[in-house]
């Protein structure tokens, strides 16, 4: 006897197999029309008019630009690609402390014995909705404004991140404020001192390492950020990656990329550094 | 401090609605008595304690403090109510990574204004009176360690000695101290209880401390209270409490009449790099 024979309901197919090409079905149905929304045509790269600026440009990337002048200037902007960020955060950290501190349940007197009081708690609310009006705003929206109001700049993007990153400081700063031991806190609260110190010797030695890590995440964050916020017109190595981009400068371009990893690198063996000190 | 209860009833913030932890307590304590407070796990002895540090609002009956009716008092002057008074809670309420002469000298927060507070963070001010009182409990060596250093032992005793800073510098005129023994062996529980009893005569502060350890009790306090259920079931001198009196308290659950007290001293491991969130 043939193994087949062997086998019993050699003709049934897969039970799955009618479910299976349904979700297959509708998958395409459903993704189509976004792909067709979307412009999704990657054949267009390949098309012999755009193969050849495309492969030219890339080819310029190959050799960086080197010569001293360049390098200077990029040196320069670079730097002031750091300086925009931490002014920028600078600013945020002043916005965001304050806000934070208003914001923090676990600095309540009132709910000490029961519930919060409503005033206080409508006090936290309107903190709260005060970050979030600054953090829903992208950066490069506030940038977009203060080059506006300002003109073209540094002080419009670090304008446009001190509003932005004050939300997102504040609102975090607030959670991990709340989510970590209030043991401490309630504590010192309970035997009669004030919110400030209260949050000095309790809450704020709980979480200062939590807190500084977040703070130097933020602030890579807002590095890159900076070099974005610099193609409208914000300052810094941004604008000058525009400018080369605009002009195909390949080469140019592949230099300031160089030295944009670096300073994510610098950002983030400070950040590694500074949480190994913090243990 | 003179405190005066009558028919108090009283349910822990935590627990769900319905559910009281003391019943019908009436008591009277004079200024600069020591009060011991006995009974089995879940009698109440904690919800009393917070209830007189003000930190729990009593669901009916009355609290006098001096001449002050607690449930009148407006929040400020309760808040500087509380200041006049300590509760340590059992497990001593202690950030890990506060050195421990500022975790001491926070005893004193409530009398500090904010700009000393913050003085006193960036270099100890009260290095001397942090170390008297460490020096009372055997821990004067501790003073500029890191709480997160110590075994749970030496926390313990870091938190009565915070308490007793705040008896000498006079501000606290009561003293609430709950399980203070249960992470230490005999001899440093006998030890540090004859300190903390000794502080409360010396700085004439009213002392109530709840207690596993009966043979402690009555060996160092003049008055003990009974509690079993959220009742109270006896209040006598300590030479009327006698075996019978003791058994009728704790009924069936006469074990803990003999079983000594858990161990919490377990060694410290090694700090870990704070957490680095990337929200």
């Amino acid at each position: 006897m043939a193994y087949a024979d062997m086998l019993p309901m050699r003709h049934t197919p897969d039970p799955a197999r009618s479910q299976r090409l349904l979700w297959l079905g509708l998958a395409v149905v459903v993704v189509w029309p976004l792909l067709v929304l979307a412009e999704f045509k990657p054949w267009v790269l390949f098309e012999p008019g755009n193969l050849k600026p495309t492969w030219q440009f890339l080819k310029s990337f190959l050799v960086p630009k080197f010569d001293s002048e360049f390098l200077l200037m990029v040196a320069k902007d670079a730097w002031r690609t750091i300086a925009i960020a931490t002014a920028g955060l600078t600013l945020a950290w002043l916005l965001a402390v304050p806000l934070s501190l208003l914001a923090v349940r676990a600095l309540s007197v009132s709910s000490l014995t029961g519930r919060m009081g409503r005033m206080p708690a409508g006090l936290r609310g309107a903190a709260r909705g005060v970050m979030v009006l600054l953090r829903s705003v992208p950066e490069l929206i506030w940038a977009l404004v203060f080059v506006r109001v300002v003109g073209l700049g540094p002080t419009a993007g670090v304008l446009a991140i001190a509003l932005t990153y004050g939300g997102m400081l504040g609102k975090v700063y607030a959670e991990i404020l709340d989510s970590g031991d209030t043991h401490a806190t309630h504590s010192l609260l309970r035997n009669g001192s004030g919110r400030l110190p209260a949050f000095l010797y309790g809450l704020l030695p709980q979480n200062a390492a939590e807190l500084t890590s977040y703070t130097v995440y933020r602030w890579e964050c807002a590095i890159r950020s900076s070099a974005v916020l610099g193609f409208v017109g914000a300052g810094g190595l941004g604008q000058q990656m525009d400018a080369s981009m605009k002009m195909f400068a390949g080469n140019e371009v592949a230099t300031m990329l160089l030295v944009f990893m670096g300073l994510v690198w610098l950002a983030d063996a400070v950040s590694s550094w500074l949480r190994k000190v913090l243990a | 401090m003179r405190l005066d209860l009558t028919q108090l009833s009283a349910c822990h913030p935590a627990a769900p609605t319905g559910i009281t932890a003391l019943r019908g307590i009436t008591l009277s304590i004079a200024s600069g008595e020591h009060v011991a407070v006995i009974g089995p796990s879940g009698a109440g002895k904690t919800t009393l304690l917070h209830v007189l540090a003000c930190a729990i609002a009593p669901l009916s009956g009355q609290l006098r403090i001096d001449e002050h009716n607690t449930a009148s008092l407006p929040s400020a002057t309760l808040h500087r109510l509380r200041g006049r008074l300590v509760l340590a809670p059992q497990v001593p309420p202690l950030p890990p990574r506060q050195r421990v002469v500022t975790a001491v000298s926070a005893a004193l927060l409530p009398h500090m204004g904010l700009w000393a507070a913050l003085k006193n963070l960036f270099s100890a001010s009260h290095a001397a009176a942090a170390h008297a009182a460490l020096a009372a409990f055997d821990c004067g060596d501790k003073l500029f360690e890191r709480v997160d250093r110590l075994s749970g032992g030496e926390r313990q005793r870091v938190g009565l000695a915070r308490c007793v800073l705040a008896a000498s510098a006079g501000h606290a005129r009561l003293l609430l101290v709950d399980e203070p023994l249960s992470a230490l062996d005999p001899s440093r529980a006998a030890q540090s209880i004859a300190a903390l009893t000794q502080a409360a005569t010396t700085y004439g502060a009213t002392l109530v401390c709840s207690l596993h350890q009966v043979d402690t009790a009555l060996a160092h306090f003049p008055r003990i209270v009974g509690l079993r259920g959220g009742e109270q079931v006896f209040d006598l001198p300590a030479s009327a409490v006698t075996p019978a009196v003791l058994a009728a308290l704790y009924g069936d659950a006469a074990n803990e009449l003999t079983e000594s007290a858990p161990a919490m001293d377990t060694p410290h491991a090694a700090p870990s790099p704070a957490v680095m969130h990337c929200r």
